[in-house]
């Protein structure tokens, strides 16, 4: 009978299929039956228009030249972990992606990316990437090609504080900002916010620790030190914000960043300062044009006298798998993204810090005054450990910071607790 | 022989509709033929579902007992029980398990209960009803990330909620954003989004009602609420229980609505551990205790509704 | 079905009632739409239903730039085969749970159905190695080694869920109200057991396969983990990974997103509606009373 016959089939097809997914423990790597001139590449987020100028303009023009194939996957960051995950258990990851900092060390200890540095050391034009090309650095090794650079600064809107009495030049130091938050402070409006949902809330503490002269982890990256004397300053600065007699701001853990414009505190009026990077803060001028001549930029301010950190440097870069069986075209590419006119062209398109400092007085910069101020920041830029277990450790962190922002836990204790639960995952690492 | 086993609800799991367990079982004819039959009938979903379903599964108990990091290039290595261990002393774990269980009470009666009503709302053959069934079913497949834009400006400061509340004089509200508030206003929004799912199965519930039972009732002489009472309740016991039961699988499994809402803050308020996992599985590479806590949430869901069933069943009779 | 004149005033008392109920229920997704014809600057920032200045931008941008018409084709491509072939097979399983009982029966339906107990997270690695595995698909070999199996295909997208456990207990349910005397009277006239299911009972189960059909193309017009491990070209895209794209962290493009959540939701429920009674009637117990 026919019925039978299907049946059959598709059970030894179903059975091999089994046998099959035993035979397959060994990755087979990446690009298994591609040629030796292909090339695939995921890259972070999901911008329509970064998506058209990559795929439509840059892509092209780099496979003319190479006459390489190189097929392009843009994967939102959210969405990156599950997608590498996999890739990583089958033996199928692309031959570049692109990540965060934060992930580097993971990505270097489980010998998963190639280290950069004979390439690197070989450009001629490397002191043009000026400190950013260090955040990639695992264990002395390169082993990311910066692909977008960012920061996170205070933007404050000139009208509210000119109503308020305060004359943004006196604003050098978290205490003044302070100061003038509880000024314009009222009902409706937050005097000061910044970000404090998670993940962004370990990027604002680690500012304000950096400012205070503090460490997040040891230099062997192997203890915490965040509970120090300089996190609890931190910390306690931060918590006094939201909670107590003196708080200025409203809203703990408001992801208020991720809101369209339209409902950005500084947009509604409902905050005097936020924190903003460049390309948010450019999409929100773009989205209201009337802000524009409103907002303005403070350089990162001083904590305790000492000189001021921001969190930034490195938005995205790319890594090189170590199973990708093009490594030089792979690097080819690296390369062509960094280029002084491929990375402005990317940096202006997405909004975002040029990687280059010779890009500092292209068009697109100068064209951008709000710009002005994140560029100049660049020194202050500081980005976060590079320890496998980072990850992890920042979220531990992190759900310690929630409950300390909370007002359920005093800082010092919620440091102190934190740092004893991340030991063993530092230790393991 | 095969005469000894009974295909009865309780034995069953799931649960049989009353009329089916009371059907006298018919096994005369069932020969070695047919019998031979059966299992070819079942078995490409038999084989379909070994490999597809309870492979994965058994691999992944597996990697429980494993260190398993698809990062790593070792592979996963043997650790014994220790990742069960180490979770069943892990305070976040053990919250977690606790937001689940508080979701799932939150939920359920809302879920069940509402949809009922509509059910019965629902249930007649007028001209234009299909209209009624098809809007009440809209939130049950309307993209999950698309209402919960909707859901997290009807939650903040200005939205519909806090207008509300500010007419009675109250200060505005963080809904989500408190650890007081923010789970049960996740439940909410899967109310509303559960509800079209369950209405249209107790509706088919409902209508398997025979009519006559209403009808011999009334000439009784018993009124709208005791017809409920002892005809439709009774009557709706099976599917009843099917939607209580998948309810609770599900419910237990809740991660969507938590991800676009929460992310499972604030202070790990409605962290569940279906959220846990995938954060244990896709974010930290930890494999292995993601794959224990998969597995002591598929002990305990098994547990509750072989419970409820058996509870279900059993006041019936 | 005939109604009495009792039924007739009940339904004037109902009607009010279930009128208020469809539209709070419905509220949110008004909302959406509204929303969704909203321009992005005034997005969220008005807190009236009615748009001041409609604009149909969002559901022009939707579908050039998201590629939601190629999603949909994929999607409905995937529910067709998912639906062909849980029709066949979960109602075989179904009809033989319930109609032809063999010594273990219910150890094995106990196992089928706890399957649906573990998170997909658990399940997710060894099933994206099975379907890399796939002898003699992309490029594998007789054993499924060599190339990426059914990794970024449709046939992939569909591969977990072919039979639904929970669809062979609907299934079950549904044969166990269907009379023996039918098969009976067939095996006296000397018809197999094949012919007695294909051409009696399935062609009698229309409720259940539009039942199952349902179901079945709801969860694919859902599903999003499993597509997004396993797709990596925009052709293979599916609705849930296409209104993503506008989902850009940070930069969410409210409109487009709504204006796409409003264009998937359509063919859902056109499905729904025109299979509403035969889906209802396929999950009421007994199909073919009287």
């Amino acid at each position: 009978m026919n019925i039978r016959r299907t049946l059959t089939a598709v059970t030894a097809i179903g059975l091999s299929a089994v046998l099959a997914a035993c035979g397959t423990g060994s990755p087979s790597g990446s690009g298994g039956n591609s040629g030796p001139k292909e090339l695939t590449v995921w890259f972070p987020g999901n911008s329509q228009v970064e998506i058209d100028l990559v795929t439509k303009t840059l892509v092209p023009k780099f496979e003319q030249q190479t006459g390489s194939k190189v097929t392009v996957t843009y994967v939102d960051w959210p969405n990156l972990s599950p997608k590498l995950t996999t890739a990583f258990a089958s033996g199928t990851t692309p031959d570049v992606w692109g990540h965060g900092t934060a992930a580097a060390a993971g990505f270097a200890a489980n010998d998963r990316v190639l280290a950069l540095d004979d390439r690197i050391n070989a450009l001629a034009d490397k002191d043009d990437f000026g400190g950013l090309l260090d955040q990639g650095v695992v264990d002395g090794k390169h082993y990311l090609m910066p692909l977008s650079g960012t920061g996170t600064l205070l933007v404050y809107r000139k009208d509210l504080l000119q109503g308020a009495g305060v004359d943004p030049a006196t604003l050098t130091s978290w205490e003044s900002v302070y100061d003038a938050a509880r000024k314009l402070k009222t009902k409706a409006r937050s005097g000061m916010l910044i970000a404090t949902s998670p993940i962004a809330d370990e990027q604002s503490f680690i500012a304000l620790l950096r400012s205070a002269s503090g460490k997040m982890l040891s230099d062997d990256g192997k203890t915490a030190e965040f509970n120090s004397p300089a996190g609890v300053q931190a910390l306690t600065y931060m918590v006094n914000l939201y909670q107590g007699d003196g708080a200025v701001a409203a809203g703990v853990s408001d992801d208020y960043l991720s809101r369209p414009p339209a409902q950005q505190p500084l947009a509604l009026g409902t905050a005097a300062i936020t924190q903003f990077g460049p390309s948010q803060l450019l999409q929100l001028v773009k989205a209201k044009p009337d802000l524009a001549d409103k907002l303005g930029v403070l350089a990162p301010p001083t904590l305790g006298g000492q000189p001021g950190k921001a969190y930034g440097g490195m938005g995205t870069g790319l890594f090189i798998s170590k199973d990708s069986k093009n490594q030089d075209l792979a690097w080819k590419f690296l390369e062509y993204m960094a280029s002084p006119e491929v990375s402005n062209q990317y940096a202006e398109v997405i909004g975002s810090l040029p990687v280059r400092q010779s890009a500092r007085s292209s068009a697109y910069v100068t064209k951008n005054p709000l710009l002005t101020t994140f560029l100049a920041a660049q020194p202050a830029y500081i980005g976060n450990p590079n320890v496998p277990a980072w990850v992890q450790v920042r979220d531990v962190l992190s759900r310690y910071l929630q409950q300390a922002l909370a007002g359920k836990v005093a800082p010092k204790d919620a440091l102190d607790k934190a740092a004893q639960e991340v030991k063993p995952l530092l230790e393991g690492s | 022989m095969p005469e000894t086993t009974t295909l009865t609800p309780t034995q069953a799991g799931p649960p049989a509709d009353p009329v089916a367990a009371r059907r006298p079982a018919r096994r005369g004819s069932a020969t070695r033929r047919t019998r031979r039959i059966a299992v070819l009938f079942i078995l490409p979903a038999a084989a379909y579902v070994v490999i597809f379903h309870l492979f994965p599964l058994a691999y992944g108990l597996y990697l429980s007992f494993t260190n398993y990091d698809p990062q790593s290039r070792s592979g996963p290595q043997p650790v014994g029980i220790s990742n069960y261990t180490k979770i069943l002393t892990d305070p976040v774990f053990l919250s977690s398990l606790a937001v689940t269980g508080k979701y799932v009470l939150y939920v359920l009666p809302g879920a069940v209960g509402l949809a009922l009503v509509l059910a019965l709302l629902v249930n007649r053959s007028r001209r234009g009803i299909g209209f009624f069934r098809t809007a009440l079913y809209v939130p049950h497949v309307v993209s999950l990330t698309a209402v919960s834009m909707v859901w997290l400006w009807l939650y903040s400061p200005q939205g519909w909620f806090n207008q509300i509340l500010g007419r009675f004089g109250a200060e505005p509200k963080q809904f989500l954003l408190e650890s007081s508030s923010a789970l049960g206003a996740v439940a909410v929004m899967r109310i509303w989004k559960a509800l079209g799912g369950n209405m249209v199965l107790l509706l088919a519930g409902l209508q398997s009602i025979s009519r006559e039972l209403y009808e011999a009732a009334a000439v009784d002489g018993a009124g709208r609420w005791a017809q409920f009472r002892y005809v439709t309740l009774p009557g709706l016991r099976g599917m009843l229980t099917y939607v209580v039961v998948t309810d609770i699988v599900y419910l237990a499994q809740s991660f969507g609505e938590i991800y676009v809402l929460t992310r499972g803050g604030p202070v790990d308020s409605t962290t569940t551990v279906n959220f846990l996992i995938y954060k244990q599985a896709f974010q930290f590479n930890d494999m292995g205790t993601a794959s224990a806590m998969g597995f002591v949430l598929f002990a305990l869901i098994s547990a509750v509704a072989f419970v409820s069933l058996r509870q279900m069943m059993r006041t019936r009779s | 079905m005939a109604h009495s004149s009792k039924a007739h005033t009940h339904s004037l008392v109902t009607l009010l009632p279930l009128a208020v109920a469809t539209l709070v229920v419905l509220t949110p997704f008004i909302w959406m739409v509204s929303l969704a014809f909203t321009s992005a600057d005034q997005a969220f920032s008005a807190s009236n239903l009615i748009p001041e200045s409609p604009t149909t931008a969002n559901f022009v941008t939707a579908l050039t730039s998201g590629g939601l018409g190629r999603a949909m084709l994929n999607s409905s491509a995937v529910a067709v085969i998912v639906v062909v072939s849980n029709c066949l097979f979960a109602s075989m399983a179904g009809y033989a749970f319930a109609k032809l009982r063999f010594r273990g029966d219910t150890i094995v339906f106990g196992v089928l159905i706890s399957t649906a107990m573990i998170p997909v997270s658990v399940t997710l690695i060894p099933l994206f190695l099975i379907t890399k595995g796939i002898p003699l698909a992309g490029g594998n070999d007789l054993l499924g080694v060599g190339g990426f199996g059914l990794l970024n295909s449709i046939g992939g997208l569909a591969l977990p869920y072919l039979v639904t456990p929970l669809n062979i207990f609907l299934s079950r349910q549904y044969f166990l109200e269907f009379p023996d005397e039918l098969a009976e009277a067939a095996r006296t006239d000397g018809a197999g057991e094949l012919r007695i299911f294909f051409q009696i009972y399935l062609p009698l189960a229309k409720p259940l396969i539009a039942t199952l059909g349902v179901f079945a193309f709801t969860g694919i017009w859902d599903d999003f983990l499993w597509p997004l491990v396993i797709t990596n070209t925009d052709s293979m895209n599916t609705v849930q990974l296409a209104l993503a794209k506008f989902l850009t962290s940070g930069n969410v493009q409210y409109g487009p997103v709504l204006a796409g959540a409003v264009l998937v939701t359509v063919p859902v429920l056109v499905v729904f509606a025109f299979n509403q009674r035969a889906f209802i009637s396929g999950l009421a117990d007994g199909g073919i009373k009287g």
